[in-house]
């Protein structure tokens, strides 16, 4: 089952960290799109309105403020989190595709927050189909968000099986040279450099991390699945920032908070009495409704597949793209994502 | 027979909808397959690091106080051309990264800058054995930190 691990009163804070979380992210994006100057040409995959939206502040500083809106009103709970949490989603979905379009390839360390929301806001639409009540809505937001977290790592343990790169004998060894600081002499840099001189140490480790991501749907099995899945999970965060210098801290931090018990982990540290058990407010799903939630996901599925992206809008225009001058190749979407926050 | 508890029911769903979506849009927010290090088996690595006069490699935020010979493009820099002909191609972040540190650390007055080598330190597999190139890119002076 995919009860709650956080006990009573663990979930406003929750959806607390998904606040603060996404409010790291509205930072990240406003840094790429000031900071960062943007490539000499915007890449092949991005329709021309993102990239005229980029060329723009004012769209930009709109965005920005719906978005703070909405993840403020998504922070303060009660029902309208709901129509919040959806102008949230909406503003940093326009704002992460034009910041793809400014720096010239995709930052996936932002979709892990977005999964969550979106997870987040399908628990409360079911909750409100369902008639449920406060409590028991944000404990279906809980669940909706844990299970598109672990679907994110899910998708990459299968795009790595499917493809098989990593499993070479020297992938991992290369990669590792590839991101790891020539000069790191410290002890984490001495195991790289084992990493290095023993590739199959290489394929030992790619092969765990596979299984790790892979595995991501144990999450949702109970609250001892989320706690072991969570920390194997947490763990290939740090050995991906050990190795190859390279942290997602939403997603880390998202994981960090969903995946324990803090409740009772603050009760024991304070010395106060531990929080009840939550109670069994998770009643049975009749075949009728199983079938209903399987058909609005399957509806969704559908939609998504045949809804324009920037990608099929880019590729629309490919024939005379204004943004792009003929003589550009295409940039490659697959490259490795931005590193530090 | 069983029935599905409504928190499992619903984790079950958006666990399948959001990986089902995701594969149809490949990206787009908040959909992605996360496909990064599932490509084909790489089979070169490269980093844009500085080499001192005494042969040691470093990376390049442990300088400051910097000067170039040679205005220093991103393009140019992925493709630097390497002593067996071919290019090496350093990460576009990081090569970015590594750029706004020189931009940010141009050389102080009193600055004791020594000359440095910019290099993209290149590692080629070939056959079973992992060969080892420095492509050079610039002169620079620099301070070490």
């Amino acid at each position: 089952m995919s009860a709650s691990v956080h006990g009573d009163g663990g979930r406003p804070g929750l959806r607390w960290v998904l606040a603060i979380v996404l409010l790291i992210s509205l930072y990240g994006v406003v840094e790429n799109f000031f900071l960062i100057p943007p490539p000499e040409d915007s890449p092949a995959w991005s329709p021309a309105w993102l990239v005229t939206l980029d060329g723009l502040v004012w769209p930009i500083v709109a965005l920005c403020g719906l978005a703070l809106v909405g993840i403020a009103g998504l922070a303060r709970g009660k029902r309208t989190q709901l129509w919040f949490g959806l102008l949230a989603l909406v503003a940093m979905a326009v704002l992460v595709e034009a910041m793809a379009a400014h720096v010239g390839e995709h930052r996936r360390r932002f979709y892990s927050v977005g999964a969550a929301l979106f997870g987040w806001l399908c628990g409360l639409i079911f909750a409100r189909s369902r008639g449920a009540n406060d409590d028991r809505s944000e404990r279906l937001a809980e669940a909706g968000a844990a299970a598109a977290l672990a679907a994110t790592y899910a998708n990459a343990g299968l795009q790595k099986l499917m493809a098989g790169g990593l499993f070479d004998d020297h992938s991992f060894q290369i990669y590792v040279l590839h991101h790891h600081h020539i000069d790191d002499t410290s002890i984490i840099g001495r195991i790289a450099q084992l990493v290095v001189t023993h590739p199959q140490i290489g394929v030992g480790l790619a092969l765990s991390v596979v299984v790790i991501q892979a595995g991501a749907w144990i999450y949702l099995t109970g609250p001892r699945g989320r706690m072991i899945w969570g920390t194997l999970l947490i763990s290939f965060h740090v050995g991906t920032l050990a190795f190859l210098h390279i942290m997602y801290v939403m997603a880390t931090v998202l994981l960090v908070a969903w995946s324990y018990p803090w409740a009772r982990v603050f009760a024991r540290v304070l010395r106060r009495p531990a929080p009840p058990v939550s109670v069994a407010d998770d009643p049975p799903l009749s075949a009728r409704e199983l079938a209903m939630l399987a058909g609005v996901g399957a509806l969704l599925v559908a939609l998504a597949w045949i809804a324009p992206t920037p990608h099929s809008l880019g590729s629309a225009e490919s024939n005379e793209p204004p943004h792009v001058p003929a003589s550009t190749p295409p940039t490659n979407t697959d490259s490795s994502d931005g590193g530090g926050e | 027979m069983t029935r599905v508890r409504e928190r499992l029911g619903l984790a079950i769903v958006v666990f399948t909808c959001y990986s089902g979506a995701a594969i149809g849009v490949t990206n787009a927010y908040p959909f992605s397959t996360f496909p990064m290090y599932s490509e084909d088996a790489p089979n070169f690595g490269a980093r844009l690091v500085v080499k001192d006069q005494a042969g040691e490699r470093r990376e390049i935020e442990r300088y400051e106080s910097w000067t170039c010979a040679a205005d220093l493009s991103f393009d140019d820099l992925e493709q630097t051309i390497c002593p067996d002909g071919r290019t090496g191609q350093p990460t576009g972040y990081l090569v970015k990264e590594a750029l706004d540190h020189i931009r940010d650390n141009p050389a102080a007055p009193h600055a004791v800058a020594e000359p440095v080598e910019l290099i993209v330190r290149t590692w080629r597999l070939e056959g079973d054995q992992i060969r080892e190139l420095d492509c050079p890119v610039a002169k620079c002076t620099a301070q070490l930190d």
